[in-house]
């Protein structure tokens, strides 16, 4: 356990790093991508470029000295596996004659390109590694350095003068390495060894660049990115000799939310992902290519009209801890789940229709419910206030609401009032069972809107208050849309959200997107969560075998950790021909 | 008290320095039955100490380290905050296992067997938290107090239907256990008896997760109860069934049966029940002279009782973890069939033979397997440092003395010698599979 | 020297077979001992199915000669063209077509009319009167199988074996104050596992246990060791079984079909265990009940036919009854949802090796109604009194604390 978060935190600290400053774009003339002398037929590509600034970064960070100085990395490096490989550093550096880190920046700092190529025949799978080194005289001085070393390997390594320049190292088992006066070149096949080299010192584009996957991924993403990753799904789709992703989905949550974004996936000719790190923050891109217009009818209720799209909610209450909004066209879905889903999925809708007809005798959900919504559904999530309470709850959840954006709003809403007082109602049973206090209905008037929400029988009292206290059940109808919150002050908060203008219709789109789903996550919130629960936290700990102060150290850590840092967004954009799954952040 | 004085041969102190030095070997027998197996510290300071002072030690409360309170009290709030029942769990394993005072823990058990209530009919944390707290304050003292503070502890209440006792309706479930399971043992009350001493707790009622004696539906008429007539109430009632002969014996068959043999003889129930009455049900004189006794150290009584798994399970780990995965542990005792706080019925765990059969055999035999060659239980103390070339010969003693308190006969400790001979791996991989060898065997469920 | 020449002596007599003072014999004495046809009857087997809920013996054994049937059962009842007759009174419900076939080869028995006197129709109630087989007992503290299982234990406790499958809570049935009954979810639960060290030190610590605990002892040391053999031996051989076992027989994809697999699986590989409980959920069928019962009926019918002609392919058959229950059968009448409240006296069906397959008892009437439901004619403790007496050979008397007279099913 500690060592995985060692290793996180570890990993954190580079993150963290690298968000402190820009990144160079590398220079002038190493500025376009290397992928287009890669040999054609790749199955997917990667490309690192400009690292040397980043590994800078790190190493001189005061973050990285915190860290090095830190118990949990005086535990990290006491396991074995952490011996091992700080004898092998050694081992290295001494050889080299420069520290880890100059040989990082050395030999990794420029651009490194990555491509793995299908079995064709009776052949293996193969990949292709290209490095390129800023300094010529740093390779010869690598190549003085490894030849002799090579010695006593024995008959294990082989040297010899390859064709095309430079020096050839071969391994027994097939492995070639060669390092030419900029290009350090690897692979187990010598074909694609040896085209590697002429393409690249010949300075030729030879297939890859030109395959209508890449291409039509340089197009939609561009290529001036930290890391750049392509996968030619066409290709993969050929190789398992199916789509990447099946017809029907066994998951309807899945479905729903992410039904349109996998269907073009698989009809994508590629999958690409870019990262990117800037000054202030770090934004991670997938893209698939698509349009709406190429879904069959039974997708598009998983997409938005570009012409009219309805666009997602945005919730902007003060210190939430995140919101989860999206549109659908819910009716076409469900009418179209035979289409969309798995068989043995629909038993389970006809057993909720039977149920739904015993609690709304006489009505269809299909007909008489669903048309009741717009298709806009938001979760917002914010820190419970406990003002209903003598005391705290021993473990202290975030309190939810969920907002319905209703077409039909009275008629809709006392549906949704029916679902409400329904679950009130068998919470009060179970309630009873465990003897907790029991809520009775009430209501409030707040900025002339009316909010019910379940007041408790008495306040309850006590510092470890059932987790069961976390909730106030509440609801009301804002407008249009109808909330069910788990806290009364949510419940207020997003009125007075209305009020002062701050529902605003619809999220805001990235230029020429339409948000498809959009979530946000604020880390310092969840850093306050976990904060307020450290007692518990501290206990599951010592349940599993550490100390209290271990425990506590730990926690720390984590919650420093988050509070450095912005929200994240996570968010699904549908583009003319393209759709993303955007994942951005920042860090203060 | 010269009446009183306990029959020759039986509770008579045992002479070490006639039939049998006191040694590592007694130590563990000791140790084993008073509490929940012991630690290698523990081991060696009994060993060298004696009986008559590691005896007070086990009898007189020890402070608690900081670390203990600091974790205890994490445990136990916890348990509170999430209501979960296997936090509370956690949190009873967890004293066990690192409590300055096990025999409070082993007699706390004892108690939690005899009144034997299940949070699967009491379905709450506090109060299932109260009931212990109650039996641990009285786990060495009064029998009188804990069985006057049972009558009216909430969680038994619930578990037994106190509230459905009303005047009109009197429950007898309460009434028929007291009788049967916490006093006095069937064939010593009549099924009259039950009926007239129900009507006396008629009203003895919770509200508000509290103890209420609710007048309205209490039963003032007169009852007859052991021949004797009154308006008894509960409290009574209670006084009544400690005042039978058969109350004494009864709790002496249960000391007996925990500590000393499984089929204690008439004459040695005589003779405890004697001693509880001597000592007016207070249990920490009576546990003096039991672990002081000549029976208790007779050879026939030695490795005679099946391990409960938690003698087993937490014996082992207090032997030999260093940290203790507990979550897995509570799940490894429930399928042992000791789940502590969910016992299958009022009449608690039977234990003994019945703790064996072919499943909790294999599930003994894979604890043995997971806790000496994995982490998943827990990381062992034990390490190979100790001595460094230590030969296979010293290392099986080492660990014979460890957790059998001597070396084993012939057969078997050549077996043991062998296997961390020829045992594969560095040394610490044979020192495990040695340990894992010594905790599957037949002779370590016993104890 | 001389203690090891009686050592020898006494593993010489006991591999002979002539150690009759041990109650649980060694694995190898116990396959000795069958192949000279003595131990086969305490190979006998209970497999019971608990359908929890309540089922609606009605639409199950449907009495579709009889024409308040229809007139109590306008919305819900089975078509009489489409009932799986079984003589002009009653018929099985057109999903049973399993059980139907092994009603016509001579193997099922149904029996009519069961209940109790004074039914009760709170589920939790009633399944404990069911399962503690004492109706008036309000705490029931152990269940009939638990008591059977406690007499065993005190005469031949190598016999007291009994396994829950698949349910998460140890069905009362099973619960004693004595015998610890597992629980077990997957074949994995009877397994040894590997741990992570070396596997031939795993192997090698296998071995030298099995050797040692070969050796007899005496007390309880002795009770530990034969109980880790016959462990060991389980264990091996359920492992061994569970990469060999092969069965032709295509279980339908259903939990209660893969739990009945199981079951056929261990008694393959001659696990001790002589009675099971599994259990199939889901019949409180108040409203629509129609597609839900139906797939029920089917899941049972499914499972217990693939059950039966796996346990005829492994030669098995002669060694299993199996039974179904549940705690009350439902309302004559339908209600107003499409479903049936809870009622009383039902039917239940019973795998019978012994020749006595077919109806028993008589079907209740459906116009002479207590309390709109069917009034019982047989007691459940005289089908209990029958699997106890002449199956298992344990006497009903004393688990039941009452005299029943068996019914004839077995």
């Amino acid at each position: 356990m500690s060592h995985r978060l060692s290793s996180m935190l570890f990993l954190a600290v580079i993150l963290g790093v690298m968000w402190q400053g820009e990144v160079r774009a590398a220079d002038a003339e190493s500025d376009s991508s290397l992928v287009r002398h890669l040999p054609g037929g790749a199955v997917a590509t990667a490309e690192i470029s400009g690292l040397a600034s980043i590994i800078e970064r790190i190493e001189t960070s005061e973050a990285l000295k915190g860290y090095l100085n830190s118990p949990l990395y005086q535990e990290a490096i006491k396991t074995d596996p952490a011996r091992k490989a700080l004898a092998g550093k050694a081992i290295l550096e001494a050889q080299l004659g420069m520290n880890l880190w100059s040989i990082a920046k050395t030999y990794l700092g420029d651009r490194l390109v990555m491509g793995v190529y299908p079995p064709v025949g009776i052949h293996q799978p193969d990949g292709i590694l290209v490095i390129r080194v800023k300094n010529a005289a740093d390779l010869s001085k690598l190549l003085e350095k490894l030849t002799p070393l090579a010695a006593f390997a024995g008959d294990a390594v082989s040297i010899s003068d390859h064709a095309g320049g430079g020096k050839a190292f071969k391994s027994k088992d097939g492995n070639q390495v060669v390092v030419t006066d900029r290009w350090i070149v690897a692979s187990k096949s010598s074909e694609l060894l040896s085209q590697t080299l002429t393409n690249l010192t010949t300075s030729h584009d030879s297939g890859l660049g030109s395959e209508a996957s890449w291409k039509l991924m340089a197009q939609q993403l561009g290529t001036q990115h930290a890391i750049q990753l392509c996968v030619n799904l066409t290709k993969v789709s050929q190789l398992l000799g199916k789509r990447v992703v099946p017809e029907k989905l066994d998951n309807p949550v899945v479905s729903l939310l992410y039904g349109g974004l996998l269907e073009y996936a698989a009809k994508s000719p590629y999958l690409g992902m870019t990262v990117d790190i800037g000054e202030s923050g770090y934004s991670i891109q997938s893209a698939v290519a698509g349009k709406v217009s190429d879904l069959d009818d039974a997708h598009r209720a998983l997409v938005l009209d570009p012409a009219q799209p309805l666009l997602p909610m945005t919730l902007d209450v003060s210190e939430r801890l995140g919101v989860f909004s999206f549109s659908r066209n819910f009716l076409k879905w469900y009418k179209a789940r035979e289409q969309l889903l798995e068989g043995k999925l629909l038993p389970e809708f006809d057993k909720f229709e039977t149920g739904l007809a015993t609690f709304l005798p006489g009505k269809d959900f299909a007909e008489d419910v669903l048309p009741l919504l717009t298709g806009r559904v938001a979760i917002v999530s914010a820190p419970q206030d406990y003002s209903y309470l003598d005391g705290k709850p021993g473990v202290q959840l975030p309190a939810f609401g969920l907002v319905i954006e209703l077409a039909k709003p009275s008629e809709g809403a006392d549906i949704l009032n029916l679902v409400a007082q329904t679950i009130l109602t068998i919470s009060n049973l179970e309630a009873a069972k465990q003897k907790r206090q029991l809520w009775v209905q009430s209501s409030e008037s707040y900025h002339n809107v009316q909010i019910n929400f379940a007041r408790y029988l008495q306040r309850p009292k006590g510092d470890q208050l059932a987790t069961a206290y976390n909730f106030q059940p509440a609801s009301t109808l804002i407008g249009n849309r109808f909330v069910l919150s788990s806290s009364l002050g949510l419940c207020r908060e997003l009125i007075d959200a209305q009020q002062n203008k701050r529902l605003a219709e619809t999220a805001t789109a990235s230029p020429n997107g339409i948000p498809n789903v959009v979530q946000e996550l604020s880390p310092v919130v969840a850093a306050q969560l976990l904060e307020a629960n450290a007692a518990v936290i501290h206990a599951k700990s010592i349940q599993n075998g550490k100390t209290a102060e271990q425990s506590g150290r730990e926690l720390e850590a984590v919650c420093t950790l988050l509070r450095r840092m912005t929200a994240i967004h996570f968010d699904t954009v549908q583009y003319a021909d393209h759709m993303r799954l955007e994942l951005s952040g920042g860090w203060k | 008290m010269p009446n009183f004085e306990p029959p020759a041969g039986l509770l008579a102190p045992f002479d070490f320095t006639i039939d049998r030095a006191w040694t590592a070997r007694e130590a563990t027998h000791l140790l084993g039955r008073s509490q929940f197996g012991y630690t290698p510290a523990e081991l060696e300071l009994a060993t060298q100490r004696g009986p008559a002072e590691t005896i007070e030690r086990l009898l007189n409360a020890q402070p608690e380290p900081v670390e203990f309170q600091q974790a205890e009290l994490a445990l136990r709030k916890t348990a509170l905050a999430t209501g979960e029942i296997t936090d509370l769990k956690i949190w009873w394993l967890y004293r066990m296992w690192a409590s300055a005072n096990p025999l409070a823990e082993k007699m706390s058990l004892l108690w939690h067997n005899h009144f034997a209530t299940s949070f699967d009919k009491v379905r709450s944390v506090i109060q299932m938290l109260n009931q212990n707290e109650l039996i641990r304050e009285h786990a060495l003292g009064h029998f009188q107090q804990l069985l006057h503070g049972m009558s009216r502890d909430t969680a038994m209440l619930v578990w037994l239907d106190g509230n459905a006792n009303r005047k009109r309706h009197p429950n007898e479930n309460f009434a028929r256990e007291i009788m049967e399971l916490f006093a006095l043992g069937v064939g010593n009350y009549t099924e009259k008896d039950i009926q007239e001493a129900a009507r006396a707790f008629s009203g003895w009622h919770v509200r508000e997760g509290a103890f209420w004696f609710n007048q309205s539906q209490h039963d003032e008429t007169e009852k007859t109860v052991f021949g004797k007539v009154g308006n008894f109430d509960g409290a009574a009632i209670v006084d009544l069934c400690l005042a039978q002969p058969a109350c004494p014996k009864f709790l002496a068959m249960k000391l007996l049966k925990t500590f000393v043999c499984s089929e204690p003889k008439q004459e040695l129930i005589e003779a405890v029940a004697t001693r509880i009455r001597l000592h007016d049900f207070v249990m920490l004189p009576v546990l003096r002279e039991l672990f002081s006794s000549q029976v208790f150290y007779d050879g026939a009584n030695c490795r005679s009782l099946i391990k409960s798994p938690l003698d087993l399970v937490v014996g082992s780990l207090r032997a030999l973890a260093a940290a203790v995965k507990w979550p897995s542990i509570a799940k490894l005792l429930a399928s042992l069939g000791q789940d502590v706080f969910e016992p299958p019925s009022v009449k608690g765990w039977e234990g003994g033979r019945l703790w064996i059969n072919s499943s909790s055999i294999l599930v003994r035999t894979n604890f043995a397997t997971e806790l000496a060659s994995t982490e998943q239980l827990a990381s062992l103390r034990i390490s190979v440092t100790e001595g460094a070339g230590e030969t296979s010969d010293s290392v099986v003693a080492r660990l014979e003395r460890l957790l059998m308190g001597g070396s084993f006969e012939g057969e078997l400790h050549a077996s043991l010698i062998a296997l961390n001979q020829l045992a594969e791996g560095n040394s610490l991989q044979k020192l495990r599979a040695t340990i894992q060898l010594i905790l599957s065997l037949p002779e370590y469920q016993l104890y | 020297m001389l203690s090891s020449t009686r050592r020898e002596f006494l593993q010489l007599l006991g591999s002979a077979g002539l150690i009759s003072l041990s109650t649980m014999p060694p694995r190898f004495l116990a396959t000795a001992a069958e192949t000279a046809g003595i131990a086969a009857r305490d190979k006998r087997v209970l497999v019971l199915i608990q359908l929890a809920g309540g089922n609606d013996g009605l639409n199950t054994l449907i009495p579709h000669g009889d024409p308040a049937y229809e007139k109590a059962r306008p919305g819900i009842g089975i078509p009489k063209a489409q009932v799986l007759r079984l003589n002009d009174q009653v018929g099985l419900h057109p999903n049973l077509t399993g059980l139907r076939e092994l009603y016509d080869e001579g193997k099922l028995a149904v029996v009519q009319g069961v209940g109790y006197p004074n039914p009760d129709r709170s589920h939790f109630r009633s399944m404990d009167i069911w399962q503690s087989a004492q109706p008036l007992n309000e705490n029931p503290r152990d269940g009939w199988l638990g008591r059977a299982l406690e007499w065993q234990f005190d005469r031949q406790p190598a016999l007291a074996e009994a396994l829950s499958l698949g349910s998460d809570k140890l069905p009362l049935a099973f619960v004693s104050t004595r015998v610890n009954v597992p629980s077990l979810h997957r074949l994995e639960d009877f397994q040894l596992v590997d741990g992570q060290g070396p596997s031939a030190n795993r192997d090698r610590i296998r071995m030298t246990i099995k050797q040692l605990v070969a050796n007899p002892a005496s007390g309880e040391l002795d009770f530990v060791r034969r109980a880790t053999t016959t462990a060991l031996t389980s264990a091996e051989r359920l492992t061994s079984l569970s990469a060999t076992y092969r069965t032709t027989v295509n279980y339908p994809s259903t939990g209660l079909a893969s739990r009945l697999k199981l079951v056929a699986q261990m008694l393959t590989a001659d696990l001790p265990a002589r009675m099971f409980v599994v259990s199939l959920d889901g019949f409180d069928t108040h409203s629509q009940q129609q597609p839900g019962h139906a797939a029920l009926m089917a899941e049972l019918s499914g499972a217990i036919r693939a059950f039966e002609q796996d346990l005829a392919e492994h030669k098995l058959s002669d060694r299993v009854v199996l039974a179904t229950y549940s705690e009350f059968g439902r309302r004559v009448a339908e209600n107003g949802s499409l479903g049936t409240d809870h009622g009383a006296a039902s039917m239940l069906f019973a795998l019978t090796p012994t020749g006595k397959a077919g109806l028993h008892g008589t079907y209740p009437s459906l116009t002479d109604l207590t309390d709109g439901d069917l009034k019982f004619n047989i007691d459940f403790r005289s089908v209990y009194a029958a699997i106890l007496d002449k199956w298992l050979e344990i006497p009903s008397a004393e688990v039941i604390k009452e005299v029943f007279r068996p019914t004839a099913f077995i």
